[in-house]
């Protein structure tokens, strides 16, 4: 099942029978020129959700009642003329180690403790990003699968669905906010809230062909949010277009006390900075990946492509090396270890067979790391961020490919494996916005992804490009056939 | 002498005072000397000696 089917950007709709909004703001649009409202939106997401998440593993948890309550909330506004936005009345994912006031997170495992997302009245309470989704207007489908706590691989041991590839159901979403991205590839709601410390955002939006921000860290609230790397962990989001992207972030940025990391600074206007040009913009390529003998001649070949669109645009391409390449990625995959390390080591001591496998393998690396050793890689970050600050003073954006290879088969995966075909860890260990953005399907039909990366705090320069590159390819607008199929 | 890879997983893993099952054991011994290998290259970043962390203290919270 890898055959696919294109829509025009103009369009934005399902081939599928319920003629779904593809998009946030196609959605945005149906409910208010009145092809949808908010709780027939949200009544046909679920019909989807009957059909797909059996097969696809998205949901932990599925809100229906709370959201079709929500969504009859939203359409009530809009009758009256109370507009909160593009995100009024859309369907939204949340990854499941984002606290909602609905029920427990669970992190996808048998250790986190269920009074989680609890406050001292005892009462379950919203993350700030959720409860700023909310005040948006925001329909909340439900909580979304993860790997455990965020790291390591599905584990079907410990009882949580196993996420599947929505372009074709033998191959794994990406982690960790695999039910985020196979939700939003299938139409299950229209975007979604990921999280991404070495990668877990960007991964699963190259692989389920969608964009994915990691925004600059500090830039979103991360509190109500289960850690893994304190220093490295970002909530953002998961759609099909930069355009919805620009448009959840534009909801979710802003500082807030109760995360001791939120920046005070101001808030972009994302969507007002989609030009549609990137004409001038100066644009630096590490090409080099190209030529690891672990890259993919599709990954390869369409980077190239994509590369192309940028120059055929009015773009000022160049190629660059990206600076200390390596000891970047291992500042933050060692880095976040030990920070998780920290977090888990007296749950390691009483429950260690608990845990997945896959998870007690890669954080329980850090007990073999020293202070020193952490430290000198805060020093390796601070020389690494000093390095980049000196590429971006000749350059808007730097580009790679997110991944080195398509997805991966869902029933094979290595933790090993998948860190090495990642070219995403590195953002995470300098703190600086990375988007990736769908850039076409190998010849197995399988999605892989571009990624932009800018100066801290220019997230409005990656959705401008990103916004552009997909007025001018259709990438993102392209359904799984596999879904149709399950769907006709 | 250095000690082993299995000798120092074995210290770190009674420092930290958890017990893994011997095959866990065995693949942490296995993966040791590229961790290692992958910290030990951290300290050959040219830089500063007087380079601080990226990470900074607050007297505040």
């Amino acid at each position: 099942m890898t055959a696919t089917t294109s829509k025009s950007t103009a369009t934005a709709i399902s081939a599928a029978p319920d003629g779904l909004p593809l998009t946030i703001t196609a959605a945005a649009e149906a409910l208010r020129d009145g092809t949808f409202t908010s709780v027939s939106l949200t009544q046909a997401v679920q019909a989807r959700s009957d059909t797909l998440d059996p097969l696809l593993g998205t949901y932990i948890s599925r809100l229906d009642e709370a959201a079709l309550d929500a969504a009859a909330a939203a359409d009530a506004e809009l009758a009256a003329g109370v507009d909160r936005g593009l995100l009024h009345g859309i369907p939204l994912g949340i990854k499941d180690i984002i606290a909602t006031r609905e029920g427990p997170s669970t992190a996808q495992s048998l250790i986190l403790d269920p009074g989680f997302g609890t406050g001292p009245d005892g009462d379950r309470y919203d993350a700030v990003v959720v409860q700023r989704l909310r005040a948006a207007g925001a329909v909340l489908t439900g909580k979304t699968t993860t790997t455990e706590y965020a790291i390591g691989m599905p584990d079907e041991s410990k009882g949580f669905p196993t996420p599947h590839n929505a372009y074709d159901l033998d191959f794994w979403p990406g982690g960790s906010s695999s039910g985020t991205g196979n939700g939003v590839a299938s139409g299950q709601f229209l975007g979604g809230l990921g999280t991404d410390t070495g990668g877990s955002i960007r991964m699963p939006a190259a692989w389920s062909n969608l964009s994915g921000m990691k925004q600059t860290f500090g830039r979103v609230p991360k509190s109500g949010c289960v850690p893994l790397g304190f220093s490295y962990d970002h909530i953002g989001p998961l759609t099909r277009s930069a355009r919805d992207a620009a448009a959840m972030l534009a909801v979710l940025a802003g500082h807030d006390e109760s995360d001791a990391c939120s920046v005070n600074r101001p808030v972009d206007d994302y969507v007002g900075a989609l030009t549609g040009s990137m004409a001038g913009l100066k644009v630096g390529v590490d090409l080099s990946f190209l030529d690891w003998a672990a890259c993919d001649p599709d990954v390869a070949g369409l980077t190239r492509d994509a590369v192309a669109v940028f120059k055929d645009a009015g773009a000022i391409v160049t190629e660059v090396k990206l600076p200390l390449w390596q000891e970047l990625c291992t500042a933050t995959m060692c880095g976040l270890v030990i920070e998780g390390m920290a977090y888990h080591r007296g749950d390691f001591r009483s429950r260690w067979n608990d845990y997945g496998r896959p998870t007690r393998l890669s954080i329980g690396q850090g007990m073999f790391m020293t202070a020193a050793d952490f430290v000198q890689a805060q020093r390796v970050r601070r020389v690494g961020v000093r390095a980049v600050t000196e590429l971006f003073g000749q350059y808007d954006l730097l580009i790679t490919p997110t991944t080195l290879v398509p997805p991966l088969p869902v029933d094979n995966l290595d933790f090993g494996d998948l860190i090495a075909s990642i070219l995403t860890p590195y953002w995470n260990a300098t703190g600086n916005p990375a988007m990736s953005i769908p850039m076409g399907l190998t010849s197995g039909g399988l999605p892989v992804g571009l990624q932009l990366a800018a100066k801290p705090f220019d997230e409005a320069t990656i959705f401008q490009a990103a916004d552009a590159f997909q007025l001018l390819t259709d990438h993102h607008l392209v359904e799984s056939a596999a879904i149709l199929e399950l769907l006709s | 002498m250095s000690p082993t890879a299995e000798e120092t997983v074995t210290v770190m893993l009674a420092a930290a005072g958890i017990t893994v099952p011997d095959d866990e054991k065995a693949e942490f011994v296995a993966a040791y000397p590229a961790f290692r290998a992958s910290l030990d290259a951290l300290y050959a970043v040219p830089m500063s000696h007087e380079e601080e962390p990226q990470l900074i203290f607050s007297p505040f919270v």
